[in-house]
């Protein structure tokens, strides 16, 4: 198991951050736990829901703001109403049990055992900075900085997004509207 | 062995956490309240999804319709594109009035929403939004 030391700057604040990222971290951590566990797919949702809100809280506590707040928007807020809606959308019974046979569970096994040992060894590896180094007490880090860059030297990439977004939306609407031809045309045959 | 970087000041997220703490209380109350002080009474009628108004039709456990896919994709495609726009807001208000970037800034985010007005008006045109 690896041994998480947090050691904390700012002495007067410090126990409140300590305080905060265990409880974020235990709300991750069970959560996921639960989701795993969970037979009804639609609790392990809302448990996917409770793991993404814990690491919104750390991101929160690493002073990413942006980050935790697009956590919570798009990923909480938005991917997991997709899900829910794919789930409502395709199975028979949305309230269906998921009963996963021996050879799934072995091989989800060895898949998150070696994804945890890459993580860790990960971790381990990159040499961390020492808190002070790493603490973001100047506003460098800050939201506005990170618009001033995104509208700036990151110009391309910011309207490209919005490029991106828009040829989704283009294909939304291409499927859409193939379906609405396809009913019609289905509609005609089982007149005549 | 990991260090873990504080930020500096957790003061601003206090309302946050009242917010938090007051919607946590209120949704707990609630329910619970509802329990021990409610009236209890059952029977065929109390039982149904509304007593004193139209009967359901079949049951909520039931496949739902592939358009409401479609308007959740389109959400968050406008969900995302919000997020993008939160650093612009940020850093329009702080820019400097006589540097002349107030313009330049305002046209590239225009632009950014320009693309989401097209994209949202072709959708419109092809019947996304429709219900027939």
């Amino acid at each position: 198991m690896l041994l998480l030391h947090v050691q904390t700057v700012g002495s007067s604040e410090g126990w409140v951050t300590l305080v905060l990222f265990y409880l974020f971290a235990a709300l991750s951590g069970v959560s996921a736990w639960a989701l795993v566990l969970s037979p009804n797919i639609i609790r392990m949702a809302v448990y996917l829901m409770l793991t993404l809100a814990g690491v919104a809280g750390i991101y929160f506590l690493l002073g990413a703001e942006l980050l935790a707040a697009v956590q919570l928007i798009v990923y909480v807020g938005g991917v997991l109403i997709l899900i829910i809606f794919g789930v409502m959308l395709t199975s028979r019974n949305p309230y269906l049990n998921v009963a996963p046979r021996g050879g799934e569970m072995a091989l989800g096994l060895v898949l998150a055992t070696v994804l945890a040992v890459l993580l860790a060894v990960a971790v381990l590896a990159a040499g961390l900075p020492e808190a002070a180094a790493a603490a973001p007490d100047d506003d460098r880090y800050a939201v506005r900085w990170i618009g001033a860059l995104l509208l700036s030297r990151h110009l391309i990439a910011f309207e490209v997004a919005a490029v991106i977004l828009l040829i989704v939306m283009i294909g939304a609407g291409y499927l859409v509207r193939r379906r609405i031809k396809a009913n019609q045309a289905g509609a005609t045959e089982g007149r005549s | 062995m990991l260090t873990l970087a504080t930020a500096s000041e957790f003061s601003h997220y206090v309302p946050l956490a009242v917010l938090l703490v007051m919607a946590l209380i209120f949704g707990v109350a609630n329910l619970v309240l509802t329990h021990v002080i409610g009236p209890s009474r059952k029977g065929k009628v109390k039982g149904t999804t509304y007593e004193s108004g139209v009967n359901p039709i079949g049951t909520a456990r039931r496949r739902f319709n592939v358009r409401f896919y479609i308007v959740a994709m389109t959400f968050l495609l406008f969900d995302v594109e919000i997020v993008f726009l939160y650093p612009w807001a940020s850093v329009f208000s702080s820019l400097a009035e006589d540097s002349g970037l107030t313009p330049v800034f305002l046209g590239r985010c225009l632009f950014f929403i320009l693309t989401s007005i097209i994209a949202f008006a072709y959708a419109w045109r092809k019947g996304v939004f429709r219900y027939d």
